[in-house]
């Protein structure tokens, strides 16, 4: 079993690399900077900071471990607070509340985060069964919850409001699906979070127990798979799209 | 919160039509932005073309007295020039 779900969750940091890259290379040439601030998300969060915590903790060499571990959770803080900054840039540009959220958030993270570096390098992997880093971790997921609740609900939102343009011939279906695919996988990782808090707060073991890996592992596969459809939709998606969505299946909304 | 350029110029040109006044104007043509799904903050000339053509005149048929297809017209032509203009500051 264990192997299936090291797979799922890799997979999903593999794709999550890649989205990342192929962004912040993006933003490089437009120098858009929703573009680098989503690329750096992805890239530093999912694709090389849990990885590196993963391994960190596997590690038995004590320095090398607090390094990768160190070096690990850096990379979650910094993309997550890259992530809350893209929702308050991209969704709220004229709010005064949302960046102060998203700094909130940031600084939240980050005092968590280094409470759980300092207890790794004084007492190693087994750290996660006490009782103040369960708490800081608990706090983590909630921070991290509460930035994809907000993206679910900015994506459902601007899906509305794109197929309400598409009625009138304004709207871009494509545009329109990333959003609805977006608030998907927001919604489902914020289900993930909130299984691997719970899970947390019962006195579970996370890195064992079914079903924190299982939310963990499924909520993975899919979500990579999201990501595709969302930043490199294959051609046969797109022409399907706009098939399915001719002005005449909009009219519905 | 201000509308753009755009968004206000239509909102006084139809505050000036028979019938009508500043803040009838101003809450019909938002009632029309929000079927379409845009916002008073950001939408363009082009945007507001289309819905002074597909959504404000079911919007300006419930005002007694309002020439629905005059005043149309007149916005229309009035976003014309303000095309212009967008397409000019895009291109410079």
């Amino acid at each position: 079993m264990l192997p299936v779900i090291f797979l799922c969750v890799a997979l999903y940091s593999a794709m999550s690399a890649t989205v990342g890259v192929r962004l912040v290379r993006r933003a490089a040439r437009t120098r858009g900077m929703p573009e680098l601030l989503m690329g750096f998300a992805y890239a530093a969060a999912p694709g090389f900071g849990y990885p590196l915590v993963v391994v960190g903790s596997a590690v038995s060499d004590r320095s090398l471990s607090a390094f990768l571990f160190a070096l690990g959770q850096t990379g979650i803080v910094l993309g997550v607070a890259s992530f809350l900054f893209f929702n308050a840039r991209v969704f709220r540009p004229g709010s005064w509340i949302a960046p102060v959220a998203a700094t909130l958030g940031a600084l939240v993270l980050a005092l968590c985060s280094v409470h759980r570096v300092r207890t790794h390098i004084a007492v190693g992997a087994a750290a996660l069964s006490l009782a103040t880093v369960r708490r800081d971790t608990i706090l983590t997921l909630v921070v991290l919850g509460l930035a994809y609740a907000w993206t679910a609900l900015e994506g459902l939102r601007h899906h509305r409001l794109m197929r309400r343009r598409a009625q009138i011939g304004l709207g871009d279906p494509v545009v329109a699906n990333r959003f609805l695919l977006w608030a998907v996988a927001g919604t489902l990782q914020c289900a993930s979070d909130a299984v691997i808090a719970y899970s947390l707060l019962q006195g579970g073991n996370i890195s064992a127990d079914p079903l924190p890996l299982f939310a963990t592992s499924s909520v993975g596969v899919v979500n990579s798979t999201l990501l595709v459809l969302i930043f490199m939709p294959p051609a046969r998606y797109t022409r399907w799209l706009l098939r399915e969505t001719r002005p005449g299946a909009l009219a519905t909304v | 919160m201000a509308g753009s350029a755009s968004f206000e110029a239509i909102c006084a040109e139809l505050g000036r039509a028979k019938g009508m006044d500043r803040w009838t104007a101003r809450g019909m043509l938002q009632l029309a932005l929000m079927d379409a799904g845009l916002d008073k903050a950001t939408v363009s000339a082009t945007q507001l073309c289309v819905v002074i053509e597909r959504l404000l005149p079911r919007q300006l048929q419930s005002q007694h007295g309002v020439d629905v297809g005059r005043v149309c017209a007149r916005l229309r032509d009035l976003l014309a020039l303000e095309s212009a203009d967008e397409l000019e500051t895009l291109e410079g």
